[in-house]
C-alpha cells in the first residue's frame, strides 16, 4: 500500500511540470512598479498566455543581465539610449508590424525618434521629459526658465538629480549646447555652471525628492515627470513645468530580445499593450505620459491634457532632445560629474 | 563619581535610541507626515502585512538567514577542524584567505561575487544571495570554532576510541559537544550577519529576489511610508523579545554567574 | 585527533572558488578595459550603412566592443578627483573611529567596572539596536533632523511659543529651518552612529577579562586609579581597541548608502563612486580598479595594526552575563 502510494505520489510529480510546460508562456521584462497587475490577469485570460513577470530598477541592471545571456526574456521595456544600444549590440530584433496592428493607436510624433529611426526594434511604452517640480506656496512666481535654478532666492531651497547625465544634460542646455555633445569645452561649461550653482543646492537626490518635495522640504526641484505626476497628485501645492529653452524627453519601450523565445507571443502581448482600453488602464497605474491615441481618447483628451505633465506646449516639445547612447565617452560624463560633486 | 558614570551611560543609550524611540512612536501616527502628529492609529500595521513585496522580503531574510546560517556552520566547523590539522604554513595561508571577506569592505566581496556568477553564467537570484551569504558567514563561524578546537584535550578523541568507538562515534559524541558553544556562537553570528546584510545582497541577487534591506532601501525610493516603521517596530519588538530570553536566566542574578551560558559568544 | 585529511580537500575548494577567484575576477577587471575601435558610419554605393574603421577597411558588420589588457584605469583612479575622493573617505572614516572610540571606550570602562550592577542587561541594549536593520535607523535619523523633520518642528514650535527665544535665535542669523542635514557632519553622525556599539563591544570584552587581582594589586602598591588605568587596565584593552577600530573603519571607508542618505549627495564617498560604476556609469573595469584601491589601503591599515597587536588569538568571545 505504501509503495503504491509513494509510486503514484512521483508519478503525479513528475507529470506535474509536464502540465506547466503545456502552457504556452511570455517572459516579459520590465521597471518596477510599471505596469497596472490587471493588464497581465486580462492578458492572460484572453489569451491563455502566462506571463512570467520580473522588474529591473535600472537600464543598466537590465543590460547586465541580457548581455550576460544567461536570461532569456520575450519582451523587455528599456529607455531611448539603452535602446540605442542594444541595437548597436545586435541584441535586439525587428518587430514585424504586421503582426502588431495597434501600432497605428501610437502617435506618429513619437515613433521614428532618433534611438531608432525607423521604428523598426521598438514601439513607444510611456515617455516623460525632465523639468521643475515647484511648491507653489514657496515660490514668488511660477519658474518659466531653466535659470531658476541658479537664481540665489533659492539658495539651499532647490533639489537637483544625483544622476550625471541628466544633471549634465540641464547644464549643457542652460550653457546652450547639445545634450549630446561629448566636447570636451561643451561639458566644461557645463561643469563650471554646476560648480558655481552647487552651493545654492540644498541636496543632490534620486528617488528621495518625492519624499522631499511632498514634504516641503525645498521650494523648486529637476525631477523627471514621472515623479513630478506622483508628486501633484500627493500635493496641492506642487506643479511642473519644462523650461522654455528645452529639456530631455525620453522613452521607455517595448522591444523583443534578439534571442526570444516565444516570439509570437512577445508580438500578441505587445499588440494587447496597444490596445487603447488597456492603455488607458495602465495610464491609470503608471502615470507616465503615454503615446497611445487611442488610449487617450478614452481617458478624455480634457483630462488628460489638464496636466502640464502629459501635455507641453509643442513649442517646447519641438526643443526637447532624447539621449544618445555615448558609448565609450560615458565615462567622460561620469569623470566631470565626479569633479563637481568632489569640489569641497 | 558614581552618579557621573551613570548619567554617562544614559546619555549614551539616549543616542542610541533616540531614533529607535521616534520610528516605534511614528508607527502609530495617522499621519504621512513624519514631523506632525495625527492621532493614533493602528493602520500601517494593517498595511504592512499586506504589503506582498514586504512579506515575501521578510520571507526571504528569514529563509536565507536560516539557510545561509546553516550552511556555513557546517561548512565552517569543517574548515575549522580542516584547519586545526593543517601544517602551520599552509594554515597560516589559508587562514588568510579565510580571513579576506571579513577584512574586505562589503562593496568588494559583493562585487567579486557579482563578477564570479557572471563569468560562471549563473543567473543572479535567489541561489547567488545564498551562496553569497553563506560565503560571507562562514569566515565567523571558522572563528568562532577554532579557539574552542585550541581548548580540545587531544587524548579525547583517542580515548574513545580506545573504548571501542569508531572514528564518526567519537567526533560526534566526544569532541562536537565540546565545540558546541563556539559552533552555537557561530551560527548566531552568521544569522545576524545575514539577516542584516545589505551590500553584498545589494550586488549578487536578481530576478525580483530580494531580502528586508534592499526592498527597504528601494519602497524609500517611492517615499518613505509609515510602514517602514511599522516594520522596524516589529523587528525591534522580535529581537528585543529574543535576546531577552537568550538572557533570562543570567541577568536576574546579579550578573557575574557561571552558567553554561557565559559560554555563548554573541555576535556583533 | 587523528581525523581524516578528507576534510581538508572540500574546504580548500570552497575557499578557492569563493574567496579566491571571485577576487582574481576583481583583479582582471581592474587591469583590462572595453575598448571599441574608433569608427565612422557611411552609405556605400547601394546606400546601405556600413562602417570605416581608422585604417580605412570598410566593413558592413558595426565593430563591437572588446576587452583588453590595460593599466589605463589604474592612471584614472590616480587622477586628483578620485584620490581626493579617497582621502576624503579616510578622513571621514578615521574622524568616525575616533569618535567612536572616545565615545565607546569609557561605556565599556564603566559597564566592566566591578560595582557595576547586571552589565548583561546594558550589554543586551547596546546590542540590540545593531540588530534593527541599519537602513532603517538611517532614515529615522533623517526624519529627525531633516528641514521638515521632528527638531526642526519642535524647534519651531518652541519659537512659537516662546518669542524670546524667537528672537535670540534670529538674532544669531538663524533662518526659519536650521539645515541638519547634506554635509559632512551629518554623515558623520550617520556613522558614529551605526557603527558605535561595533566599538564597544570588543573593548568591553578585552576589559572584563582582566584580570581583576592586577588592579587589586596596583592599588595595594600605592598606584592611583588613574595611574592603575593607564598602566594595567589601557595597556591589556589594546588588542579589543584595535579590533573596535578595525571593526569601525573598514566599513566607514566603504559606506555608499549612509553618505547618500545623510550627505544628500553633497559628501560623496569612494563607496559611492565604486557602486555607480556597477550602476548607472556601467564602467565595471574602473569599479574593479577602485575596488583593488580600497582593498590595498585597508589591508595596508590592517597590516599596521597587526604589528602594534601581536596576539593571535581572536577576541570574539563575549560574556552576556
Amino acid at each position: 500500500m505504501k509503495k503504491t502510494a509513494m509510486l503514484l505520489l512521483s508519478l503525479a510529480l513528475v507529470l506535474c511540470p509536464l502540465f506547466a510546460l503545456a502552457q504556452e508562456t511570455i517572459s516579459v521584462y520590465n521597471w518596477g512598479d510599471y505596469i497596472e497587475p490587471e493588464v497581465l490577469t486580462l492578458f492572460e485570460q484572453e489569451t491563455g498566455i502566462k506571463v512570467i513577470y520580473e522588474t529591473f530598477e535600472t537600464n543598466e541592471d537590465m543590460y547586465a543581465k541580457i548581455a550576460m545571456g544567461g536570461s532569456s526574456y520575450d519582451v523587455i521595456i528599456p529607455s531611448d539610449y539603452m535602446i540605442q544600444r542594444m541595437i548597436q549590440e545586435n541584441l535586439l530584433q525587428k518587430i514585424n508590424w504586421e503582426n502588431i496592428p495597434n501600432v497605428a493607436n501610437i502617435d506618429p510624433r513619437f515613433m521614428n525618434e532618433s534611438y531608432d529611426p525607423n521604428s523598426e526594434y521598438s514601439v513607444p511604452y510611456t515617455w516623460g521629459t525632465m523639468g521643475i517640480l515647484y511648491n507653489t506656496e514657496m515660490v514668488d512666481e511660477a519658474p518659466t526658465s531653466w535659470n531658476t535654478l541658479m537664481d540665489p532666492t533659492y539658495t539651499m531651497d532647490m533639489l537637483m538629480l544625483n544622476s550625471p547625465r541628466d544633471t549634465l544634460a540641464i547644464a549643457l542646455v542652460m550653457t546652450g549646447h547639445d545634450l549630446n555633445s561629448t566636447d570636451p569645452a561643451d561639458l566644461e561649461d557645463a561643469k563650471n555652471l554646476l560648480i558655481e550653482q552647487k552651493p545654492m543646492v540644498l541636496a543632490y537626490v534620486v528617488d528621495e525628492v518625492k519624499d522631499k518635495m511632498i514634504a516641503g522640504e525645498a521650494a523648486v526641484a529637476l525631477v523627471w515627470s514621472g515623479d513630478a505626476t506622483f508628486c501633484m497628485s500627493e500635493s496641492d501645492e506642487l506643479d511642473y513645468v519644462i523650461p522654455e529653452e528645452g529639456s530631455n524627453i525620453f522613452f521607455d519601450s517595448i522591444c523583443i530580445p534578439a534571442n526570444a523565445r516565444n516570439v509570437s507571443g512577445a508580438e500578441k502581448f505587445i499588440d494587447f499593450l496597444c490596445r487603447g482600453d488597456i492603455a488607458a488602464m495602465n495610464y491609470e497605474y503608471v502615470g507616465y505620459a503615454i503615446p497611445n491615441t487611442a488610449a487617450i481618447d478614452i481617458i478624455g483628451a480634457d483630462e488628460y491634457n489638464a496636466s502640464p505633465v502629459n501635455n507641453p506646449p509643442q513649442e517646447v516639445l519641438d526643443k526637447c532632445q532624447v539621449f544618445n547612447y555615448l558609448g565609450d565617452e560615458t565615462k567622460l560624463y561620469d569623470q566631470i560629474w565626479t569633479e563637481i560633486i568632489s569640489e569641497f | 563619581m558614581k552618579k557621573l558614570r551613570k548619567a554617562y551611560i544614559a546619555l549614551i543609550m539616549a543616542f542610541l535610541y533616540a531614533p529607535i524611540v521616534l520610528l516605534i512612536l511614528y508607527s502609530f501616527n495617522d499621519s504621512k507626515s513624519r514631523a506632525n502628529w495625527g492621532g493614533f492609529t493602528l493602520r500601517w500595521y494593517k498595511e504592512l502585512f499586506s504589503d506582498a513585496a514586504i512579506m515575501s522580503a521578510l520571507g526571504t531574510t528569514l529563509s536565507i538567514g536560516v539557510l545561509a546560517a546553516v550552511i556555513s556552520t557546517i561548512l565552517g566547523t569543517v574548515g575549522a577542524i580542516a584547519l586545526y590539522q593543517m601544517k602551520r604554513a599552509p594554515r597560516k595561508v589559508l587562514l588568510s584567505v579565510v580571513n579576506l571577506p571579513m577584512l574586505n569592505s562589503e562593496v568588494v566581496t559583493g562585487v567579486s561575487l557579482m563578477l564570479l556568477y557572471a563569468m560562471a553564467n549563473i543567473q543572479l537570484g535567489y541561489l547567488t544571495l545564498l551562496l553569497s551569504h553563506v560565503a560571507f558567514c562562514v569566515p565567523y563561524v571558522v572563528l568562532s570554532v577554532m579557539p574552542k578546537l585550541r581548548q580540545l584535550d587531544p587524548n579525547l578523541a583517542e580515548a574513545a576510541q580506545d573504548l571501542g568507538a569508531t572514528p564518526m562515534q567519537g567526533f560526534f559524541k566526544v569532541i562536537l559537544p565540546d565545540l558546541m558553544p563556539g559552533v552555537f556562537s557561530g551560527f548566531i553570528m552568521a544569522l545576524t550577519m545575514s539577516i542584516d546584510d545589505f551590500v553584498v545582497s545589494f550586488f549578487t541577487t536578481g530576478s525580483g529576489v530580494s531580502n528586508l534591506s534592499i526592498t527597504i532601501y528601494t519602497m524609500a525610493k517611492r517615499g518613505i511610508s509609515p510602514k517602514i516603521n511599522a516594520l522596524s517596530t516589529l523587528i525591534f519588538a522580535c529581537v528585543f523579545v529574543l535576546l531577552v530570553g537568550l538572557n533570562l536566566r543570567d541577568f536576574r542574578k546579579d550578573g557575574r554567574s557561571q552558567n553554561k551560558l557565559n559560554e555563548v559568544k554573541i555576535p556583533y | 585527533m587523528k581525523k581524516n585529511k578528507a576534510l581538508v580537500a572540500p574546504f580548500v575548494l570552497w575557499a578557492v572558488l569563493f574567496i579566491v577567484v571571485p577576487l582574481v575576477m576583481v583583479v582582471w577587471y581592474g587591469v583590462t578595459v572595453e575598448q571599441t575601435p574608433a569608427y565612422t558610419e557611411i552609405a556605400d554605393d547601394n546606400g546601405q550603412i556600413v562602417f570605416r574603421l581608422e585604417d580605412g577597411t570598410v566593413t558592413p558588420e558595426r565593430p563591437q566592443k572588446t576587452t583588453v589588457v590595460s593599466l589605463e584605469n589604474f592612471k584614472r583612479m590616480l587622477e586628483p578627483t578620485y584620490l581626493k575622493l579617497l582621502l576624503r573617505s579616510l578622513k571621514i572614516a578615521l574622524i568616525t573611529t575616533v569618535i567612536c572610540l572616545l565615545l565607546g571606550y569609557p561605556v565599556a570602562l564603566i559597564l566592566s567596572g566591578r560595582d557595576f550592577k547586571r552589565p548583561g542587561l546594558w550589554l543586551m541594549l547596546i546590542i540590540l539596536p545593531m540588530w534593527m536593520n541599519f537602513l532603517l535607523r538611517t532614515y529615522s535619523w533623517m526624519s529627525i533632523l531633516e528641514n521638515t523633520g521632528i527638531l526642526n518642528s519642535w524647534i519651531a514650535s518652541l519659537r512659537e511659543a516662546i518669542p524670546a527665544f524667537d528672537s535670540w535665535l534670529t538674532s544669531m542669523g538663524v533662518g526659519k529651518k536650521i539645515i541638519f542635514l547634506y554635509n559632512e557632519n551629518a554623515v558623520i553622525l550617520g556613522m558614529v552612529y551605526n557603527y558605535l556599539s561595533f566599538m564597544i563591544m570588543p573593548i568591553y570584552t578585552v576589559i572584563e577579562k582582566t584580570d581583576h587581582s592586577l588592579l587589586d594589586a596596583a592599588a595595594d602598591l600605592g598606584a592611583s586609579p588613574v595611574q592603575s588605568f593607564l598602566r594595567v587596565t589601557l595597556p591589556y584593552s589594546l588588542p579589543g581597541v584595535l579590533e573596535g577600530i578595525t571593526m569601525v573603519f573598514v566599513p566607514a571607508v566603504t559606506t555608499f548608502v549612509i553618505s547618500q542618505l545623510m550627505g544628500g549627495g553633497k559628501v560623496p564617498l569612494i563607496g559611492d563612486i565604486i557602486q555607480n560604476q556597477f550602476g548607472k556609469s556601467s564602467d565595471w573595469h574602473f569599479g574593479s580598479t577602485l575596488s583593488l584601491l580600497v582593498m590595498v589601503v585597508v589591508l595596508a591599515f590592517m597590516g599596521g595594526l597587526q604589528r602594534i597587536d601581536k596576539e593571535e588569538e581572536p577576541r570574539k568571545e563575549v560574556r552576556i552575563l
